[in-house]
């Protein structure tokens, strides 16, 4: 049944994809927005999936770029950030995160599928929809950003 | 990245959102994707930014002049009201015969004879320190519609709707994106963004994408022939592009051109091939087109 399958699928995968969808949009609102977006999508294509990390994939990457949409269109609809909802333990990690949301969002989505979700740069690109070239310069620009910006905070 | 990844870890979706994804409920009827996400783009800005960011604004300040236009509002008070707003974005839209719009800054604010919220906007007519300035339907009409027929090779029949948006941001997002529609239904859908490729959520791994080689550009096209439909993009001269066309026998021709329009010179798709597979790796080309839409009302 499908509605079994899709509950599979949220028990597996919602959490990342929460999470995943958190780190691009920066808020609340849009990253549940994305993952019903994510999960819609599937009842809608029924895709069938070789294993359970394709299917993770694939929702990763609807989600991820759902929240990409959102965050052209959050330009205009603010919603209340990330860290204040989910507060930092501590000043360094407010910091840290602070500094990553400060990133564009591309590179705040590679750099959470590089180093969260611990994909490679061509499966990165597959997610963002580019080329690996691009994805590897996502990462490199957000790398040069926090270093510059958390100097000798954070290992990258 | 240690703290990043803890963090991370720590932040978990509410039992609600989870009882809320479970009873999600699978479309009833399914209607072409290319038309549903132009209508869905529509309706979110009619819907989501005249009702949204509207409500806002001040409703019951737009004024009308004698000829029954719109006038500008020139209200530097609410500028706190959108202080925490970017003041790099813009676009248009058009319902039905009146402009709807709003924006961040300047402002431009409107609303037409159904009464209907409307929202238009770029900052790139506002003038230097200038909260606002008048738009019209037909300044509207000639960006989007006019200078793009001309420049695409579209004929009349191709007429401005729904949404024009420009992004323009120092450190995200710098491009735009519009509708053009037939009576019939068709419509042309363009997207420009700087420095990156269009991303999209309608397109799918699952989906078998053709491609084709523009001079070490690689043209990546979705088609679904079934509703005469196809979506084709590609990176080159530091933007992605993205058009997606629906409705019209000579979508292919359509594509070619507007490929022919970004690599500056008209070629063809006949070379497509069609795999599954991501696009061929391919160095961006010299600039061939820029996203200025080269019209100011104010001259």
């Amino acid at each position: 049944m499908l509605s079994d399958r899709l509950e599979n699928l949220i028990n597996e995968h919602a959490g990342a994809l929460y999470r995943a969808a958190l780190s691009v949009a920066g808020n609340v609102h849009d990253a549940e927005d994305a993952v019903q977006d994510a999960y819609l999508k599937y009842l809608e294509k029924s895709p069938r999936f070789t294993d359970a990390g394709s299917a993770k994939a694939w929702l990763i990457r609807v989600t991820v770029n759902a929240a990409l949409d959102r965050v052209r269109e959050r330009k205009r609809h603010p919603t209340e950030e990330l860290l204040d909802v989910y507060p930092a333990p501590d000043e360094r990690t407010e910091n840290i995160m602070s500094t990553i949301l400060d990133l564009p969002a591309n590179e705040r989505a590679a750099v959470h599928l590089f180093y969260y979700e611990g994909y490679r740069t061509d499966e990165i690109a597959k997610i963002l929809k580019c080329r690996p070239g691009t994805a590897r310069s996502y990462l490199s620009r957000a790398r040069t950003h926090l270093r510059e910006k958390l100097k000798g905070e954070i290992e990258l | 990245m240690n703290d990043y990844v803890n963090y991370m870890d720590s932040l978990e979706p509410s039992d609600e959102f989870i009882s809320r994804l479970k009873n999600t409920k699978a479309p009833r009827r399914r209607i072409p994707v290319y038309r549903a996400a132009s209508l869905a783009a529509a309706l979110i800005l009619a819907v989501g930014v005249g009702a949204g960011v509207w409500a806002m604004s001040t409703p019951g300040e737009t004024r009308h002049n004698e000829l029954g236009e719109p006038d500008i509002i020139i209200d530097p008070s609410q500028d706190d009201v959108y202080s925490h707003i970017t003041p790099y974005g813009g676009g248009y839209d058009i319902v039905e015969n009146g402009i709807v719009t709003h924006y961040t800054y300047p402002r431009l604010d409107f609303a037409d004879a159904s009464g209907l919220p409307s929202v238009a906007l770029d900052y790139t007519l506002g003038e230097r320190n200038e909260y606002t300035r008048s738009v019209t339907a037909e300044d509207v009409e000639h960006i989007f519609g006019k200078v793009w027929r001309e420049r695409l090779g579209l004929g009349d029949e191709w007429v401005f709707y729904g949404s024009g948006l420009f992004f323009n941001s120092p450190d995200e997002a710098n491009g735009l994106s519009f509708h053009l529609a037939c009576d019939d239904g068709s419509t042309y859908f363009v997207e420009l963004l700087r420095g990156y490729d269009v991303p999209s959520c309608y397109v799918l791994p699952d989906d078998s994408y053709g491609y084709t080689d523009v001079d070490g550009v690689a043209v990546q096209i979705l088609e679904y022939a079934i509703d005469r439909s196809c979506e084709v993009s590609f990176f080159a001269g530091g933007f992605g592009y993205r058009v997606r066309i629906c409705g019209v026998d000579n979508y292919r021709e359509l594509a070619a051109r507007f490929v022919g329009l970004a690599l500056d010179e008209l070629r063809g798709l006949d070379d497509v091939r069609y795999e599954y597979t991501t696009p061929l790796p391919a160095e961006p080309a010299d600039p061939g087109v820029t996203i200025t839409h080269g019209y100011d009302p104010t001259r």
